[in-house]
């Protein structure tokens, strides 16, 4: 177990074509046991920071320490890591227990008895003891994974490095295998980075999250507080599933309102008062806004957007509806079934407190919804009655 | 219109699929293997039998071959092994076999540890000059041996002559120009393999406690094996066969098969059937070792190693 600190750290590859800068003076601490995940599209460094921690990539520039020790120029066997692949990269002309056994061997000088009774402990404890004499090509995908887990597990390192190891998984598995790894973390305690591009297992395996775009760290916080308090334009749009929708305005100081070519909603005074800028973006999440087909019923009328349903998305539980507000397209999730066909005219509610604001030039963000963040519990009960 | 009955069913064309095909590998199949016949059954046959005018194709006449399926003890007698007693006598066939044995094994394990190497840097590194060394290697491939020999042949002189180590007529003289040839064959074989094999598991062995030499001589060349295998026999096979360089750089004790088994053929006669007998009995050794290694290349390279 150790404290993982990484600062300033830069990657740059050398092409042909010119340098390319993959990791942007990243500065983070991980704290020892923490489950902290990486995420961000493909190509923002989330990987090639994860390789810089195991010692794959050499840095550029900047410094990785575990614990008081500085590892930066150290050899990826020198640091007591043990890392999951997304392939599994398991060894193919090894039975699943010597796959496990390897490690041991290779870094330290524990007898053959005793990495024996390591493997079998891990295989255990992950359910894998009939596997242990089979090669990789005799296990499923499924299996495959265990052992690849099971190897990184049986080392006992001082940090887990697991690079996307459930993008291989059909969805059914890998959902049981987010929930069985949470379990395996929290158990062992070892600290873990977790690098994933997929935002359901960011929001629900991480301690924290890391959020990055094009090699540039944009957010370090818990899920919630990403997903409710996010620190930029980027962070709002990439997490969350349908996205957040963005809807440029400008804001009029004087008559106190955002001011869109289709609308206009008010503001409080003191949200007013913050504003420096007049140029916006303002955003909203699919599950904050609440439609109505009867506006003179609803009980804020002046805060009603008119809109046209484009397409509408019966999912069961909640309905997607995608709406046109002038020529601009915005998506609402809606409860159970709402018999709206499309074309038709709704009006959308958004509850001023629920709005995020971000900068137009900049992407940070001004204004924040004011959903908890402090425990998921509260957040969801919160949207029930907001949508009740 | 075509009557139906004309009409092939999918099966049914399927069926003439499969026939032509294997009548087309047969032909192909009795193209390659006719020589290796003709060879074995020369090396049973008196010179008369091998000279005479309308040599028979079958070994044995209709009526021998009844007796034989009626008694097959009396297949001995019908044998002409003569050649396979006197070969011995005649000629030095065992040196000539266990020159080119050595020539040929040595060569390889020189060529493979070389190619190994060499072909592991090209597939893993990026280094200066790469595309230009790596086409360098496959130009050699394109300038015929005869052109070399000469000058081979001199700078074998002149090397025994001003540095006193002696290269014409020696194993290590003549190991050395095969390594030279084979090496970039064996290189470019074996870089083909090494992409093959999953960057990831490397770095697995990394993260596992190896060195970069560790990963590759515990998971890179283990995983290479097969492509080992075809390489090696890529090159035992160019060695053993190779007569041009050899007819030059090595006779004397030296003398490989190859070129040992002409001498069968003299000024005065040709000793077919014994040179028959010889070629069989070094094809034997060589056929099995093969037969034997082609298992591990038939098999997967990186089969259930790596989800794609």
């Amino acid at each position: 177990m150790s404290r993982v600190t990484i600062e300033n750290l830069t990657k740059v590859y050398d092409s042909p074509s010119g340098s390319i800068e993959a990791v942007d003076d990243l500065t983070l601490a991980i704290d020892d046991g923490e489950f902290v995940v990486f995420v961000g599209p493909s190509g923002c460094g989330k990987s090639t920071t994860l390789r810089c921690i195991a010692g794959l990539e050499t840095v550029t520039d900047g410094t990785i320490e575990f614990g008081a020790e500085d590892v930066t120029n150290r050899k990826p066997k020198e640091r007591d890591i043990a890392m999951v692949f997304q392939n599994y990269a398991l060894y193919p002309h090894m039975t699943a227990r010597k796959n496990m056994a390897f490690g041991l061997k290779m870094s330290t000088d524990l007898s053959a008895g005793e990495i024996e009774d390591r493997v079998e402990e891990t295989a255990q404890m992950m359910g894998i003891e009939e596997l242990l004499a089979d090669k990789p090509k005799a296990l499923s995908g499924g299996q495959q994974q265990r052992v690849a887990l099971g190897r990184a597990i049986v080392r006992d390192p001082a940090v887990f490095l697991m690079d996307e190891p459930l993008s291989n998984l059909d969805a059914k598995l890998r959902a049981q295998m987010r929930t069985e790894l949470q379990q395996l973390q929290h158990d062992l305690d070892v600290t873990t980075v977790y690098v994933t591009h997929d935002q359901t297992e960011a929001m629900t395996m991480g301690d924290r999250i890391v959020v990055l775009n094009d090699g540039e760290l944009q957010q370090v916080g818990t899920p919630l507080e990403c997903y409710h308090r996010p620190a930029n334009r980027f962070v709002a749009g990439f997490l969350g599933s349908p996205p957040m929708n963005f809807l440029p305005v400008e804001a009029d100081l004087d008559a106190g309102a955002l001011s869109h070519p289709s609308f206009s909603l008010s503001l409080s005074d003191s949200i007013g008062a913050d504003l420096d800028a007049t140029e916006l973006v303002m955003g909203i999440r699919p599950e904050h806004g609440s439609l109505t087909t009867t506006p003179d019923e609803h009980p804020e009328p002046e805060r009603l957007v008119e809109a046209t349903v484009t397409v509408t998305e019966p999912m069961g539980d909640v309905t997607n509806v995608y709406l046109d507000i002038g020529g601009e397209s915005v998506t609402v999730t809606a409860g159970g079934h709402l018999g709206l066909t499309d074309g038709e005219s709704v009006w959308l509610y958004v509850p001023e407190a629920k709005l995020h604001l971000f900068d137009a030039e900049t992407g940070t963000a001004i204004k924040h919804s004011d959903e908890p963040i402090e425990s998921t519990r509260v957040s969801e009960a919160s949207r029930y009655a907001e949508t009740a | 219109m075509i009557p139906d009955e004309l009409h092939l069913t999918d099966s049914g064309r399927e069926t003439l699929f499969k026939l032509l095909s294997k009548g087309v590998l047969g032909c192909l199949l009795l193209y390659a293997l006719f020589p290796i016949y003709w060879m074995i059954l020369s090396s049973f046959r008196t010179r008369a039998e091998i000279t005479a005018a309308e040599p028979s194709l079958f070994p044995f006449t209709l009526d021998d071959a009844a007796d034989i399926v009626q008694d097959p003890s009396v297949l001995p007698t019908l044998l002409e092994y003569e050649n396979y007693l006197t070969m011995w006598d005649r000629f030095p066939v065992f040196d000539y076999f266990v020159n080119s044995l050595i020539i040929a094994s040595v060569t390889t394990v020189f060529a493979l540890a070389v190619g190994c190497l060499g072909g592991y840097a090209f597939s893993r590194y990026r280094f200066p000059g790469k595309i230009g060394v790596g086409g360098a290697l496959l130009g050699t491939q394109m300038i015929p041996g005869i052109l070399i020999l000469l000058p081979m042949f001199l700078l074998f002189v002149w090397i025994q002559e001003t540095l006193a180590i002696p290269l014409i007529d020696t194993y290590h003289g003549i190991i050395f120009v095969y390594t030279t040839f084979t090496v970039p064959v064996a290189i470019w074989m074996l870089r083909g393999f090494f992409d093959s094999i999953p960057n990831a598991i490397e770095e697995a062995a990394r993260v596992d406690g190896c060195s970069r030499f560790q990963a590759l001589v515990r998971v890179v060349l283990p995983m290479a094996a097969p492509g080992i295998a075809a390489t090696g026999m890529f090159v035992f096979l160019t060695a053993f066969n190779e007569v041009l360089f050899a007819s030059v750089l090595a006779r004397g004790d030296v003398t490989p098969f190859a070129i040992g088994i002409q001498s069968f053929e003299t000024q005065t006669t040709a000793y077919w059937g014994e040179m028959m007998a010889a070629s069989t009995v070094a094809t034997a050794p060589i056929l099995i070792l093969f037969i034997l290694f082609q298992k591990p290349i038939v098999e997967g390279l990186t089969e259930g190693s790596v989800k794609q």
